[in-house]
């Protein structure tokens, strides 16, 4: 069966980004958020849902090189 | 005769004169736009268009003509790179120009406007390759830009260069004797043409001020789905209110 990976990334007005994921595994999330913000944005909170830890999903926020 | 009427011999005189005046026109009676702060806000703002771009520019080559760019995609390493550069508001213009690969003609009505108020503008942050004539060419050809005409120009530098702007008018005087009296209203169609140029140039500016956050986040969201569709991931965008939402999913 194949396993849904599942990305939600909000960008606002003021250039500020969330990012969360789901249904992804050990540093596979991580990997992922680094892939995608490259250059683009600069980390600055990152939280380990409570699911991390059993299935590796992971919440993260970026604050982007903020537009205002 | 009374004595009155005809004194020593003198009858007082009532005459008119149409003379020239100057106007100073500052910009407080065009805008109430702080012009240093727009000038500021145009620099950030193009500087961070430029920082962001960058993420998809240091990967192409980029030629700088007269305040427009040439982009040029030689490996197609950018497949998204015209819808990239729309979404941060740029006017583009795809071109042949002899060079592999897809190539586009770019200008930003910022940096146009920008040129108006403060000719001496220019990033740093954009590597350019050497422009040959072959390219300048083919830029000039295509590069479409907001066009302001010499009186603009000099009405909008010299306000944003502190001073005003000095018209000339005409007037109405009455005297009795040597004397004026009353003062007519002042005409001035060079003072209107000249109120009506700014007004028409800093109306159109705060518009394009006004689009700036807007562009920067279209543009961030323009870059984000295509390294998600690169990365394999279906994008869908959603809009809610002033908030974007991509969702990427992907299936393994």
């Amino acid at each position: 069966m194949m396993a849904e990976k599942k990305i939600t990334i909000d960008i606002d007005e003021n250039g500020e980004i969330h990012a969360e994921t789901f249904g992804m595994h050990g540093t596979e999330c991580t990997e992922q958020l680094d892939k995608l913000m490259k250059d683009l944005a600069t980390l600055v909170d990152r939280k380990k849902k409570p699911e991390y830890y059993k299935q590796g999903s992971e919440k993260t926020s970026y604050v982007k090189n903020g537009h205002d | 005769m009374s004595e009155d009427d005809d004194y020593d011999g003198w009858q007082e005189v009532e005459w008119t004169e149409l003379r020239n005046v100057e106007l100073r026109i500052t910009v407080g009676d065009v805008t109430s736009v702080d012009i240093a702060e727009v000038i500021r806000t145009c620099r950030t703002a193009l500087s961070q268009k430029a920082e962001k771009l960058n993420v998809i520019l240091k990967n192409l080559n980029v030629y700088e003509y007269r305040d427009a760019i040439l982009v040029n995609d030689e490996y197609g390493t950018c497949p998204d790179l015209e819808e990239i550069l729309k979404a941060f508001g740029l006017r583009v213009t795809a071109v042949e120009c002899g060079l592999k690969g897809k190539s586009y003609v770019v200008t930003d009505e910022i940096l146009d406007a920008l040129r108006v108020m403060d000719p001496s503008y220019r990033t740093t942050r954009i590597q350019f390759e050497k422009c040959t004539d072959e390219i300048a060419g083919v830029i000039s050809d295509a590069a479409k830009h907001d066009l302001y005409d010499s009186e603009t120009i000099g009405i909008v530098r010299s306000f944003a260069g502190g001073d005003g702007v000095t018209v000339t008018g005409t007037q109405t005087v009455t005297y009795l004797d040597d004397e004026p009296i009353e003062y007519g209203k002042i005409e001035s169609s060079e003072r209107e043409k000249t109120i009506s140029l700014a007004y028409e140039f800093f109306s159109g500016l705060e518009r394009k001020t006004g689009r700036i956050n807007a562009h920067m986040q279209e543009g961030t969201v323009s870059i984000l789905s295509s390294r998600a569709r690169k990365l394999g991931y279906y994008v869908q965008t959603k809009r809610r209110g002033g908030k974007v939402q991509l969702v990427l999913v992907r299936n393994e």
